[in-house]
């Protein structure tokens, strides 16, 4: 009833969005960035950078938080949400990807990266990690295409392959998602001291296990709403301490590296930067941090919800904050997207959102659908047990 | 030849000026005179010279370089066809900003005849 | 030997000699720009009366040379900061990172590149001044021996310093650039960035970025032993329960893991 109306208004919208996206493509790439966004020599990095690449990988991390907490720490009742979060992580990296070509002057050069070499570039560690990890995603998310097309040999040589994958994952995803806090490092003089700090690529990394976890929860929660599964609340609670931990070890660094960087008097006359960073961090810290503290609160479907979305939130401010806010200043000039940049970024996401609706529709995502392989779901019985 | 010269000159300028440390000062040193080629059938020699010119246009260089003369490889050979056509020396000896290039009685005031002839800068101080 | 420039402001005239010669040097299209872009490499800013040359420093430990992912842009022996616009992937991240902010980016065109002064590197290899010293009229710009043009710098205010402030720009400005400048008035009146350290730039990342084959190593054992140790305690857990372990695929050869557990049962105490 409902649901039929919704789901054809979300169709056309995102029909709409996807043509403006296309129209946005063509003059990006006949009329150059200059005539498509307010990047310019001052601001060089704008919402492509701060959000589709900053965020996107981010937003990837829990991917590889959950496969860890999985296959590493062996916790195997959170088994049955690694394939939509494997999914959301490998379609992340996809549409990273996606944006970087639209952001890169010359993106059909993408792959001088492989060839021409520097080591001392933060970029260059960028690039590299970029691509494994999409291939290490693409490998994790593999056995349930196949699973799908019944080719029992190769699932069977990438079951094998679990671990070592997992493991290579981890590696791979905690050092991108810390050189993305080092690509920063190197503008000490341009970059606010409220988020400028040594410590950048830790706290890049702290900040998307985070949001990783809360991505974890929404995830969950809105598949439980789509397609009408139990939101395992007794599952996502011990997820929402972990978060507690995650984001107050978070608040706490970056307490002492602003108080090192002698900017806590910033925040006593609060002027645009330091607005900024109090909506960062009360609303995307503090809040879910005591919100979640509350044990009723966690384990209500509710406030587990709420307190994941304003971690993302938080998360996502935060990376602008860094790309954009916290570099106006020494840029001299204010930045905002024009409505093309951001037509790009959204329809990105939009279709991200399509191709998630459309592999849950024809791959055994859920555990629910994957009845006839329980065989594979070992350890998930294991864990029921 | 010219070039070259003119390369030799400023780099020993220029480490005149380091070596034997100079009081700086905001001293013109404009390149030196440049006789023009004339063709056989011209009404005397041309000189230009950067000094009277310069000081026409407050020292802004950018009037005339790169645009239309070359800075750093500089041409004697200029074409009345060209001047004539609001070209080369004809963008501002037009007549009007300054003697034109058409007037038959205003030769004399860039070609040289013995009488007129001045004393020529030969080389920058 | 290591080349580099002398600007001296208070000799500067604002003539624009050096943008006329740089845009030909550089097959550069006209107009000459009142700020540096993709198409004017210098260009003479008028600041409170004083005449100052924009341009790229030429850092002796250059960052944009650093943060290049495809070695587009390089030091050569001479000095010169140069780029190499076959390479460029378009990033930006020179742009991002220069601390003086001196990359510029042709944002009007499809296919565009960075344009940055290269303190005419074919001229310098050829042993000649670059262009824009090389037509100076008032000695404002000085090409030499950096070594030389520290000393004289130093000499010049030594000798008048009622003339200058006490300050070579470029002297110890992100570790020290090829270009050095004089002024009569404090640096950040004529628009120069004041606040860049004083170390090399590129150690900042660098210090992070060595660490990493290192790290790789530590963590991947460190992980596989979380990984291990956590495995046997989810099979202890399993053989200490009542439960039956699930059935284990009979073609499921070939995986560790699966003989791990074969060995394991073989052991059960039932």
């Amino acid at each position: 009833m409902n649901l039929k109306f919704r789901w054809g208004f979300w169709r056309a919208v995102f029909v709409v969005l996807f043509l403006v996206f296309l129209g946005v493509t063509v003059l990006r790439f006949t009329r150059g960035l200059g005539a498509t966004t307010n990047l310019s020599d001052r601001f060089p990095w704008g919402l492509w950078i701060g959000f589709d690449v900053l965020c996107g990988v981010g937003l990837a991390a829990g991917a590889f938080t959950l496969t860890a907490t999985v296959h590493i720490f062996n916790m195997h009742r959170f088994e049955p949400i690694v394939r939509p979060t494997v999914l959301t992580g490998f379609l992340g990296y996809l549409f990273v990807i996606v944006a970087l070509m639209f952001d890169l002057g010359q993106p059909w050069r993408i792959w001088h990266a492989l060839v021409f070499w520097n080591p001392h570039s933060v970029m260059f560690e960028v690039a590299w990690c970029v691509m494994l990890y999409t291939l290490v995603l693409a490998l994790e998310f593999s056995p349930i295409v196949f699973e799908r097309l019944r080719l029992e040999r190769p699932r069977r040589i990438l079951r094998a392959m679990t671990t070592p994958l997992v493991i290579v994952g981890v590696l791979l995803s905690t050092l991108h998602q810390s050189s993305l806090g080092s690509l920063y490092l190197i503008v000490p003089s341009k970059l606010h001291p409220l988020w400028y700090t040594p410590l950048l690529p830790f706290l890049f990394l702290v900040s998307a296990i985070g949001a990783g976890i809360g991505m974890v929860i929404i995830e969950s929660y809105l598949s439980h709403r789509a397609f009408g599964h139990s939101l395992k609340t007794d599952l996502l609670e011990p997820l929402g301490r972990v978060m507690v931990v995650v984001l107050s070890l978070y608040g706490v660094l970056r307490f002492i590296t602003i108080r090192r960087n002698g900017a806590l008097r910033t925040l006593a006359t609060p002027g645009y930067e330091a607005w900024m960073f109090l909506i960062e961090v009360g609303l995307g810290v503090v809040l879910p941090v005591a919100l979640l503290l509350s044990g009723r609160i966690r384990s209500s479907e509710r406030g587990l919800v709420v307190a994941a979305y304003l971690a993302v939130l938080g998360f996502v401010m935060n990376r602008l904050n860094v790309s954009v806010t916290g570099m106006e200043g020494a840029a001299g000039v204010r930045y905002f997207p024009s409505w093309m940049e951001i037509a790009v970024s959204i329809g990105i996401v939009a279709l991200g959102m399509a191709a998630f609706a459309v592999a849950v529709r024809w791959l055994p995502i859920f555990p629910a659908e994957v009845g006839h392989v329980t065989e594979d779901a070992l350890p998930a019985t294991l864990a029921e047990g | 030849m010219w070039r070259s010269a003119r390369f030799g000159l400023l780099l020993a300028g220029a480490c005149l000026v380091v070596v034997a440390a100079a009081e700086p000062e905001k001293e013109l040193r404009l390149p030196p005179d440049i006789v023009l080629d004339t063709a056989k059938d011209s009404p005397g020699a041309v000189v230009f010279r950067h000094t009277t010119h310069s000081a026409l246009i407050d020292h802004k260089c950018l009037t005339c370089h790169p645009r239309p003369f070359a800075i750093l490889r500089p041409t004697r050979k200029f074409r009345h066809d060209d001047m004539d056509a609001g070209r080369s020396c004809g963008i501002c000896h037009d007549g009007k900003s300054a003697s034109g290039t058409t007037d038959s009685s205003s030769c004399q005031n860039c070609h040289e005849t013995p009488e007129t002839a001045a004393p020529r800068e030969s080389a920058r101080r | 030997m290591s080349v580099g420039l002398l600007f001296d402001s208070t000799l500067c005239i604002g003539c624009g000699a050096c943008s006329a010669a740089c845009k030909e040097q550089n097959d550069l299209p006209l107009p000459v720009e009142a700020v540096t872009t993709a198409y004017t490499w210098t260009t003479v800013q008028q600041v409170q009366g004083v005449n100052v040359r924009r341009l790229c420093m030429h850092c002796l430990e250059p960052t944009c040379v650093s943060v290049c992912p495809v070695g587009a842009l390089t030091r050569t022996p001479e000095g010169p900061v140069v780029y190499d616009s076959a390479r460029c992937i378009g990033c930006r991240y020179c742009i991002m990172a220069c601390p003086f902010g001196v990359p510029k980016y042709q944002w009007d065109r499809p296919v565009p590149v960075v344009g940055k002064c290269i303190l005419c590197a074919d001229r310098v290899g050829a042993g000649l001044p670059t262009a824009c010293a090389s037509v100076c009229p008032t000695g404002a710009t000085l090409f030499g021996d950096r070594d030389a043009l520290v000393r004289e710098a130093g000499a010049r205010i030594e000798r008048q310093p009622g003339r200058y402030v006490d300050h070579v720009y470029g002297l110890e400005e992100a570790g020290g650039t090829s270009v050095l400048m004089l002024s009569g008035v404090p640096f950040e009146q004529l628009g120069l960035k004041t606040d860049v350290p004083r170390q090399p730039l590129p150690l900042l990342t660098w210090r992070v970025l060595s660490q990493i084959p290192d790290f790789a190593i530590v963590a991947g054992a460190f992980l596989f032993g979380l990984h291990w140790i956590t495995r046997r305690r989810v099979e202890v857990e399993r053989f200490t329960s009542d439960v039956l372990p699930a059935p284990i695929p009979a073609r499921s050869l070939g995986s560790l893991r699966t003989l791990w557990r074969r060995l394991l049962r073989r052991r059960r105490p039932e």
